[in-house]
């Protein structure tokens, strides 16, 4: 079965923000909550900037905690929230491992990313991927059930995939090598 | 839902094309256009947030009035009684001196499209005038480029994906030009490398192939040592050297004093780090070398950039074209239209220093200066010394402010006008750094009573000829796009193959690349006339005093530019106070830990700001990003006040070794600052 997910190297992320930013641009979403964060953590030695959005997960557990019915996974894999249902009960807030939903004290109710759904119908990629200027960020259709294998390079830092089979792939790449002054 | 071209005008080197969106009189998006070759329908970060600039609440909404100047009592004035005030002071400072000398202005980059050129235009409309000359970004590196190489030369930075090697030479454009590492991107995709070489571990260093930590000032050790090195081991092509650079025996004498260890020892990296870099010069060809403006903001800072240009040119010629040295340059740049003084004028404008205002504004006489229009920047933040300013500022009769915010400078200003923004208003930007040139059109109609700065001074000059006929000489019925026609000239034309800039209104165009220079002057003679070293020998930065030994580096933050952007809802979430980033060591010394409250301090004055203790900042610097934290407040809570806060408050209008050649003036060497930091 088809799955839609995003595509990480984090060696190329330099934590410019542009995917986070051009998703507010592209959601209009208020100024603290944003779909999609860059967070910094360490891995092997090392400080990495990792985009982060709703993984659209194969169990996702939004869909599973939610007791209006207000998610719903699309054929591609991409896991939709219907505001109309919300009843802004937060329990997908405090269930998902990713912090994906946010909950908007204007609306009431939780909002995410929805994978730019409207730019994937019209061909084009969604609007933090276009944004990225390093393809440090990007999309791939799983065909079928990988397994743990896009997990391979899963930061040591983030919760473990396991809990919920996101749909996030990390490729890793060669890291620089430093020349730091001599104390 | 409508589609505009916009152009971000906001100095950088991107200078992105943009598409607006407009609903119902509001920017709804932004985004790249894809028609622009450089930046290829990305933004970045602070351009994303446009719609949060220019609908902001605390956006300028009507002419405004501080009396007494200083104290916080505004009052909202119609544009007839603004300009009057102005006009009046103008014309009674004239007939008071018998001059036009009292009235200055001083505009720089928070705008730098094409119409700016118009408010240079009113003023000389006036008569002689008091202006704000030099520049306080890069005029230390122009210099040294126009000594080398004998005119300002930028390659096409779109090579730079075809390199085989990028030297970024202490520039970040993971924060200051975003689209630069697409490009850097695609030349590793084809087997090339990119290294990095700066006193911090940048985001650009972190993501970078090879990461060179130098001693801040140093850099000019590391060029020279790593020149040496390939001199010895037999990588120079001598023969071609002494076809194309004069002066070649002089430096060949001096380099066989210099050894790696003697590099390693000056900038503080391994010998290995020496070799290393010399290896990506001999074998990675073609290489670039991108150098920074950060570096030349030192004391020694030309010197420094003429050390890289002979490392960079005498290793790089054993290949062919392709690589090169990256700066900048001003090709598409237009110049000041022409304009007649008044008949009755008589002497020419007096120049004060940019980056020594404050003590050229108060020791101007004969006649002093009494007036000052600000536009299009905010010295208060940007400018070294900025106490010293405000206290300047202070001893004149009439400031003006023209500006989209109630910034630091409008606050102590007595009369503050709304700017339109780019979305109001017609103009065209072009870069520093790549050869796109943008149209800008009208998105938007003008916000509350904002008038754009060429509408502003057309009718003050208007007003002033009816006080006074024949005080101006300014056209004010020429409208924006006749002022485009004008200065859209042949040059122009040529550079871009349009016949009229309406063109661009079809999508953004590259200009004609100039040809590249066709040698370089090791031995500047034009460098021994300005009293400094005629080759590129090392020159040492200055070092600290022992009551204040970290060197203090005010960097570009990366959710503003200078002291834009970061006020903006949405960046300011992701930056909401300042900081000073000390190294592990240097804060174990002082006692602090992470999220502390710190005092940084030293002689000129001192800065509130939470410790975050880095390991990619080297123990003997502190690193404070510039710009202007627009609010006091973040989530309800009060951490600083406005005062609190301006790096510019610490640093001192200390003159770089170079400048004058190109810019008029020495730059600043705003890097060359040292302090101390204890808990507050």
């Amino acid at each position: 079965m088809k799955q839609l997910a995003f595509w990480l190297r984090p060696e190329r992320c330099v934590g410019c923000r542009n995917c986070q930013l051009a998703c507010k641009n592209e959601h209009r979403t208020a100024a603290r909550i944003n779909w999609r964060r860059v967070q910094e953590g360490e891995d092997n030695d090392r400080r990495y900037f990792i985009s982060l959005a709703c993984n659209h997960c194969r169990n996702p557990e939004c869909f599973r905690v939610c007791p209006e019915k207000a998610y719903w996974k699309r054929r591609d894999g991409v896991v939709l929230h219907l505001p109309r249902r919300c009843q802004g009960c937060q329990a997908c807030v405090r269930a998902c491992p990713y912090q994906a939903p946010r909950y908007n004290p204007e609306t009431r109710k939780a909002e995410k990313c929805d994978f730019c759904h409207k730019r994937l119908d019209q061909g084009l990629p969604p609007a933090c991927v276009a944004a990225c200027p390093t393809g440090a960020l990007g999309i791939v259709a799983w065909s079928e059930d990988l397994g743990e294998a896009p997990y391979a390079g899963w930061p040591g830092f983030l919760p473990d995939p396991a809990l919920t089979r996101p749909s996030l792939q990390f490729t890793r790449e060669k890291r620089g090598r430093h020349f730091l002054q001599q104390g | 839902m409508r589609v505009y071209r916009s152009a971000c005008p906001c100095n950088c080197y991107d200078a992105c094309a943009m598409l607006t969106y407009v609903e119902d009189g509001r920017v709804v998006k932004v985004e790249g256009d894809p028609g622009h070759g450089y930046t290829r329908g990305r933004l970045c970060a602070k351009g994303y947030a446009y719609s949060r600039r220019v609908h902001s609440p605390e956006r300028l909404r009507y002419p405004l009035r501080q009396f007494p100047r200083g104290s916080g009592n505004w009052q909202r004035l119609s544009w007839e009684e603004a300009l009057d005030l102005i006009a009046c002071s103008i014309l009674e400072l004239k007939a008071r001196y018998g001059s036009t000398l009292p009235l200055a202005y001083n505009k720089y980059s928070g705008n730098f499209g094409w119409l700016q050129n118009t408010v240079d235009a009113f003023f000389t409309s006036l008569g002689p005038t008091t202006r704000a000359g030099g520049s306080p970004c890069w005029a230390a590196g122009l210099d040294a480029m126009y000594l080398d190489f004998g005119t300002i030369y930028n390659p096409d930075p779109e090579d730079l994906a075809s390199c085989r090697a990028v030297i970024l030479w202490g520039a970040n454009p993971a924060w200051t030009s975003v689209h630069s590492l697409a490009l850097l991107q695609q030349a590793r995709e084809r087997g090339g490398i990119v290294a990095v070489i700066d006193p911090v571990l940048s985001a650009t260093a972190r993501w970078a192939d090879y990461y060179f930590q130098v001693k801040p000032g140093t850099d000019g050790a590391l060029a020279l040592g790593v020149l040496a090195y390939l001199y010895r081991q037999g990588h120079l092509e001598i023969e071609t050297i002494a076809r194309y650079a004069t002066g070649w025996p002089d430096l060949e004498a001096y380099l066989q004093g210099l050894s790696p260890e003697w590099a390693a020892a000056a900038t503080g990296l391994p010998p290995e780090a020496i070799a290393t870099l010399a290896t990506i010069y001999a074998k990675y060809l073609p290489a670039a070398t991108w150098i920074g403006f950060g570096l030349q903001r030192h004391a020694n800072g030309g010197q420094n950039v003429r050390a890289i240009n002979a490392l960079a040119t005498l290793a790089g010629l054993q290949d062919g074209p392709g690589g090169g040295i990256y700066y900048a340059h001003q090709a598409t740049w237009p110049v000041e239209p022409p304009l007649a003084m008044p008949p009755d004028a008589r002497g020419s404008n007096r120049y004060l220093n940019i980056n020594n205002f404050a003590a050229e504004l108060v020791s101007c006489r004969e006649p002093p200066v009494k007036f000052l229009w600000l536009a299009y920047r905010d010295p208060v933040t940007q400018e070294a010394g900025a106490r010293q300013l405000i206290r300047a500022l202070d001893t004149l009769e009439m400031i003006v402010v023209v500006d989209h915010f109630l910034t630091p400078a409008a606050q102590v200003a007595d009369i503050v006008l709304p700017a339109a923004s780019l979305f109001e208003t017609w103009d065209i930007v072009s870069s520093y750094w790549h050869y796109w040139v943008a149209a800008n059109e009208p998105a938007l109609p003008p916000w509350f009573e904002a008038r754009s700065d060429l509408e502003i001074v057309a009718a003050l000059a208007a007003r002033l000829n009816e006080l006074a006929p024949g005080s101006s000489t300014f056209p004010v019925g020429r409208q924006a796009t006749t002022w485009l026609d004008i200065l859209f000239d042949q040059r122009l034309q040529d550079l871009l193959g349009l016949k009229s800039w309406q063109g661009l209104l079809e999508g953004p165009r590259k200009a004609r690349v100039p040809a590249p220079p066709s040698g370089i002057t090791l031995r500047a003679t034009g460098a021994g006339e300005a009293a400094l070293p005629v080759l590129p020998v090392y020159v040492p930065p200055l070092a600290p005093p022992p009551e204040y030994p970290l060197q203090l580096l005010t960097s570009h933050q990366q959710f503003g530019l200078h002291s834009q952007f970061q006020n903006l809802d949405w960046l300011q979430a992701l930056n909401p106070e300042p900081a000073i980033f000390l190294s592990p060591v240097a804060a174990r010394k002082r006692r602090l830990a992470d999220g502390d409250l710190a005092r940084v301090y030293n002689e000129n004055g001192e800065i509130i700001a939470r410790v975050r203790i880095e390991a990619g900042v080297q123990e003997g610097v502190a690193v404070a990003y510039e710009g202007w934290y627009g609010k006091d407040r973040y989530q309800g809570k009060r951490l600083f006040s406005a005062g609190d806060y301006n790096v510019n408050f610490l640093t001192s209008p200390r003159a770089t070794d170079m400048g004058n050649l190109t810019t008029g003036f020495p730059g600043c060497a705003f890097y060359d600052c040292f302090v101390e930091v204890c808990r507050l």
